[in-house]
């Protein structure tokens, strides 16, 4: 048995595609940033993830385009005809928090817009949805769409909990949710704030190996979740062998940045210690840019930290920086997770010479 | 960074690096002559937690030999895994192919390389670079020279020297033959513990080094034998060894093999005993001495110092191989030792028969007796797996030497030789006498006589089985009697020929426009046929005696060879009634018996019949009844009459003559009785007369049967 988990490379934006041995996949986000022109180097995900029919599990952490672009034109969804031709991906069950639910600030016709639609509508007909978190205006909204709560209350997730998993799902995974909490859903400021953060832990044999997903999560969100993960002796469901770095590698993650420009960010005490939590040989994987003194994010200061706060045997991976060969595009940062842990997946050149098209030839 | 490199394969390896991304170039060196490549392999695909500890990047040291695999250097400290070499200096090398270099040379480039290198790190990794089904590693590496042994028990042996093109090996020989060769004291340690780990270890260059490479104090188990070699002055073998003289036993080389079992995982019983030998020291003497020993005045060996020097001593590794026993052939042959101990006799040892038996002889197969009364001649070569050397000779004499040529002279797998045909009057107690002993008696003379003479007179309760070949050497007919005997050789040759009149595809089995050399009969000897056919044949035929002891029952095989393919045809032996009238034996088949009770039945309140195939054997005075033809269309068929009409019938029996070349013919007429009473009606009586009348001209006794309600009755009428 072995699971595979693809960051690919986006630019600022995030997709991770988890694959179980039993043939499931589970998608953490969904930005098909690609432009189509010939100098993009972001890769085409609408076209590497369109042989797949049904996804098992879509989640969207949050609301933000750069998690969600292009999802209204990929995903099958149910709410409305316009989104159901033949060729679309369909969702199995459908994760977002109530936040993202009950979003009012949302662009019309944006994808985020179209991706709440369809979250409410599986509510209403309770199923096929997780909702992340209970704030009091979730359940005004329910009342005001005379849904009984007792008929939902199995779809909404509460933090610090073990989902129940469809048994397609169950034999190889395990979710724990840290985040978003339901005081942190009310009168949001940021959509980045109660993002899903979410401990995957995959089973081989004897081999447990845990995926911290993080969405962009703020560094005061992550403090919170170190606290109350302490207080409540839950510390191993925050152990990372491989930490998706929240927000694009931003020093949102780690800390406030302060006034002064810093060569090196000082994360939190908290945030120092979650990063403390990686196992022997971990990676932690940034979907970003190419880091430069320039870029923000990806902010240089914070790739400096998280290699500075982890131990020299963790891997630092940035999606935009996965080039195999001199002069290429980026590809996707693949693990393949087993009994022996994880592996990064080398690129092969037959590989990837047969993955793409031949340079065009002809007289003109 | 520019390197210019001597040879064209260090520059591929560059150019291949920069395009594969396998690895980073570090540098090109010139080492006492020899460019050495030094690159970090990776990154890899090296798991969390690997198995063993292969980094992500691995610098290795890669230097190409002439005509032959680079070796590639690992850093020093990799750990001992499978598939490494460690040599005697302590450096590491990857074995990368477990295969010869020239059975991969021709897709051999650096891409191919370089991806093996990784190939190679990341099974390690995962500890998965040695597959399960793969043998297991010898404990210590592999050496050119070697020892060939057989199992002697004693601890002297007598060793010749060979020289091959690239190594000696020393091959036992007789002891008493003191013109030739050296002695050696040939001293074995057997290595308590098992060993899991399947790594091959570094190669000790000394006593000291070897004894360290074991848990167990071999040493101390070595000297203890020194009395003991001692002590052969006062047996016999020291006259017949060392012709009484002292100095030639302490000139005595000495030898120590190690065995070791490997298992592989923990806790299971050995996979294999590896066993390596060491040339422990020059001479017998030398070797005490180190052990801190003297011989005395008094003519023994006594210690007389602690063992100082010994340790230093250094040996030579030898790889072990023993001496190609029937026993070992067995082995080879995955064959079983109570087949190995089979007793059988073989009758023919012509084409067919010297295959089969050179078959049976290379497996170990069984515990054999030849007869055969013929010489070799040049003719025979063509096919015979005998060569010029035996023209003239005694083919079983000469198989028999072969056989010894083959074991070294030690085994006696053919354990008897006749040198007279079967049917010999002055040999016939000893034929006798050596089927009766065995469990199979394998008849390959193609000769019908012998066949019939063997089945009626000599096999008394052994099984027998006939080989033959048909004339144009297409195919293989194979008779097996039953493990009881009651269906026997005679009776399957009738139902062999009945197959091939029932098959139509094979009535032309017989058919022969060859040019026959001697005699001629219906099996194939010394006529034209490609030595092709009697490989393959041969292979069956042997492959089939192996196979015979699993079933009781009798059958009639065919196998046919037609454009490179074998067709099989497979009949269950049936069981034929015997009946004696007028002096003569019938035997008549059980099916064909049931036949006509089911067309009488059939047939009734009318009468029916038909015509009787078969055929005599004026030896033994047996007339078969094999088939029938049924009742022609223009038969006339009343409750109390039958008169078995004409229409094809003429057709049908030249026919089946042809295809049987006459072995099948008309014999006479069947008919049935509506009533119980199978007794002859004045009308039968005429019929069997105007058959008789018939049959007599070819010399036949006439042949009536007549079929009732529960039984059968048959009329022969003689001369």
């Amino acid at each position: 048995m072995s699971q595979t988990l693809t960051f690919y490379p986006l630019g600022n934006a995030e997709t991770c595609l988890l694959e179980l041995g039993n043939g499931a996949k589970l998608l953490f986000d969904y930005a098909a940033m690609y432009d189509g022109s010939t100098t993009d180097t972001r890769y085409d995900i609408k076209k590497e993830l369109s042989t797949i029919k049904e996804f098992d599990v879509v989640m969207f952490s949050h609301a933000h385009d750069d998690h969600t672009h292009g999802a209204s034109e990929f995903f099958y969804l149910d709410h409305a005809k316009a989104y159901q031709s033949e060729s679309r991906a369909k969702i199995k069950e459908l994760w977002v928090s109530a936040a993202f639910l009950l979003d009012t600030d949302l662009e019309n016709q944006s994808d985020a817009k179209i991706i709440r639609a369809e979250a409410r509508h599986r509510l209403k007909n309770k199923y096929g949805i997780k909702v992340f978190a209970e704030p009091d205006s979730l359940e005004k909204w329910l009342t005001d769409h005379e849904i009984d709560y007792d008929d939902v209350s199995d779809l909404i997730i509460h933090a610090g909990q073990v989902i129940n998993l469809p048994d397609s799902l169950n034999e190889e995974m395990q979710v724990f949710v840290h985040a978003p909490f339901s005081d942190d859903s009310e009168d949001i400021q940021d959509k980045n704030d109660p993002s899903l953060v979410l401990q995957v832990r995959l089973f081989n044999n004897e081999r447990e190996t845990n995926l911290l997903i993080t969405g962009d999560t703020p560094y005061q969100v992550l403090d919170k979740i170190v606290d109350i993960s302490q207080a409540n002796s839950n510390e191993s469901f925050l152990a990372w062998d491989i930490y998706d770095i929240p927000h694009h590698c931003s020093y949102t993650g780690l800390n406030e940045k302060g006034e002064k420009a810093v060569r090196i960010i000082t994360p939190t005490d908290n945030v120092q210690w979650l990063l403390e939590q990686a196992t022997t040989n971990a990676h932690m994987v940034a979907s970003c840019l190419k880091i430069t003194e320039e870029t923000s994010p990806p902010h240089m200061c914070a790739k400096r930290a998280y290699e500075k706060y982890t131990s020299p045997d963790v891997k630092f991976l940035a999606t935009m920086e996965h080039i195999p060969f001199s002069g290429g595009k980026p590809t996707p940062i693949k693990f393949v997770i087993d009994s022996f842990g994880v592996t990064l997946k080398q690129d092969r050149m037959q590989e990837v010479y047969f993955k793409k098209s031949a340079p065009r030839a002809g007289k003109q | 960074m520019d390197y210019t490199c001597k040879t064209a394969f260090a520059t591929n390896i560059l150019k291949n690096l920069s395009a594969t991304g396998l690895g980073k170039l570090v540098s090109v060196q010139d080492i006492d002559g020899a460019e050495v490549i030094t690159i970090d392999i990776g990154p890899m695909e090296i798991p969390q937690y690997p198995v063993y500890l292969v980094k992500t990047i691995e610098r290795v040291n890669i230097i190409s030999v002439d005509d032959d695999l680079p070796v590639v250097y690992c850093r020093d400290d990799f750990p001992i895994v499978p598939h490494l070499n460690v040599l005697p200096d302590g450096r590491k090398t990857l074995c990368l192919f477990d295969v010869p270099f020239n059975d991969i040379r021709y897709t051999f480039n650096a891409s191919m390389f370089l991806r093996r290198i990784v190939y190679w790190f990341e099974q390690t990794a995962r500890a998965q670079l040695h597959q399960a089904d793969q043998p297991l590693e010898p404990y210590f590496p592999g050496t050119c020279d070697g020892l060939i042994l057989s199992d002697s028990g004693y601890p002297f042996v007598r060793l010749k020297r060979i020289k091959t093109l690239n190594s000696i090996l020393y091959k036992e020989i007789a002891l008493e033959n003191i013109t030739e060769g050296r002695v050696y004291i040939l001293l074995s340690a057997v290595i308590k513990k098992n060993y899991t780990k399947n790594i091959i270890n570094r190669m000790p260059q000394t006593l000291g080094e070897l004894d360290d490479a074991f848990e167990e104090n071999i040493l101390k188990e070595l000297e203890t034998r020194f009395s003991e070699i001692w002590a052969v002055k006062q047996t016999s073998l020291y006259k017949t060894i060392f012709q009484e003289k002292e100095t030639e036993l302490r000139n005595s080389g000495v030898l120590l093999a190690i065995r070791i079992g490997l298992s592989r995982s923990e806790g299971e019983e050995p996979e294999r005993y590896y066993i390596k030998a060491f040339q422990v020291s020059d001479t017998f003497q030398s070797l005490y001495q180190a052990f801190g020993y003297h011989r005395s005045k008094k003519n023994k060996l006594e210690k007389v110092k602690p063992a100082e020097d010994y340790k230093n001593i250094s040996i030579i590794p030898f790889e072990m191989f023993y001496q190609f026993n029937s026993q070992f052939a067995t082995f080879l042959n995955e064959g079983t030792i109570t087949e190995h101990n089979d007793n059988i006799v073989q009758i023919g040892l012509g084409a067919l028969g010297s295959q089969i038996a050179n078959n049976c002889i290379r497996a170990g197969y069984g515990n054999w007796t030849y007869i055969d009364p013929d010489a070799l001649y040049p003719h025979n070569l063509a096919r015979h797996c005998l060569n010029q050397d035996s023209i003239g000779q005694n083919k079983a004499q000469a198989m028999q030497q072969y056989a010894n040529l083959l074991f070294d002279g030690k085994d006696n797998i053919i354990k008897a030789v006749i040198s007279s045909d079967i049917f010999s009057k002055s040999e016939q107690e000893k034929i006798r006498a050596s089927i009766s002993e065995a469990t199979l008696v394998v008849d390959c003379t193609a000769s019908v006589a012998a066949e019939r003479y063997l089945s009626h007179e000599l096999a008394g309760k052994t099984r027998s089985v006939s080989f033959f070949m048909n004339p144009t050497g297409t195919a293989l007919i194979m008779l097996l009697e039953s493990a009881d005997r009651s269906i026997t050789l005679d009776v399957l040759e009738m139902q062999y020929y009945r197959l091939l009149i029932r098959e139509k595809k094979l009535w032309h089995h017989l058919k022969s426009d060859r040019k026959v050399l001697y005699s001629s009969t219906c099996r194939g000897a010394s006529l034209v046929y490609p030595q092709d056919n009697a490989s393959i044949f041969s292979g069956l035929c042997s492959s089939a005696i192996k196979q015979i002891f699993s079933s009781p029952n009798a059958t009639v095989s065919m196998w046919v060879y037609d454009d490179l393919s074998i067709t099989r045809y497979k009949k269950i032996g049936e069981i034929f009634q015997e009946i004696n009238c007028n002096g003569w034996k019938i035997k008549i088949s059980s099916s064909l018996i049931t036949q006509m009770y089911d067309q009488r039945r059939n047939k009734l309140p009318n009468e029916t019949g038909g015509v009787l195939i078969g055929a005599y054997d004026y030896e033994h005075n047996i007339c078969y009844i094999v088939d029938i033809i049924d009742s022609p269309s223009d038969s006339e068929e009343y409750p109390n009459a039958y008169v078995r009409g004409h229409n094809g019938l003429l057709k049908q029996i030249e026919r089946l003559e042809e295809i049987t070349i006459g072995n099948l013919t008309y014999i006479g007429e069947w008919h049935s009785h509506p009533t119980a009473s199978t007794q002859p009606s004045k009308y039968d009586l005429i019929l069997l007369k105007s058959i008789s009348d018939y049959t007599l001209a070819q010399g036949n006794p006439g042949c009536m049967l007549i079929v009732g309600d529960s039984n059968f009755s048959v009329y022969l009428q003689s001369i």
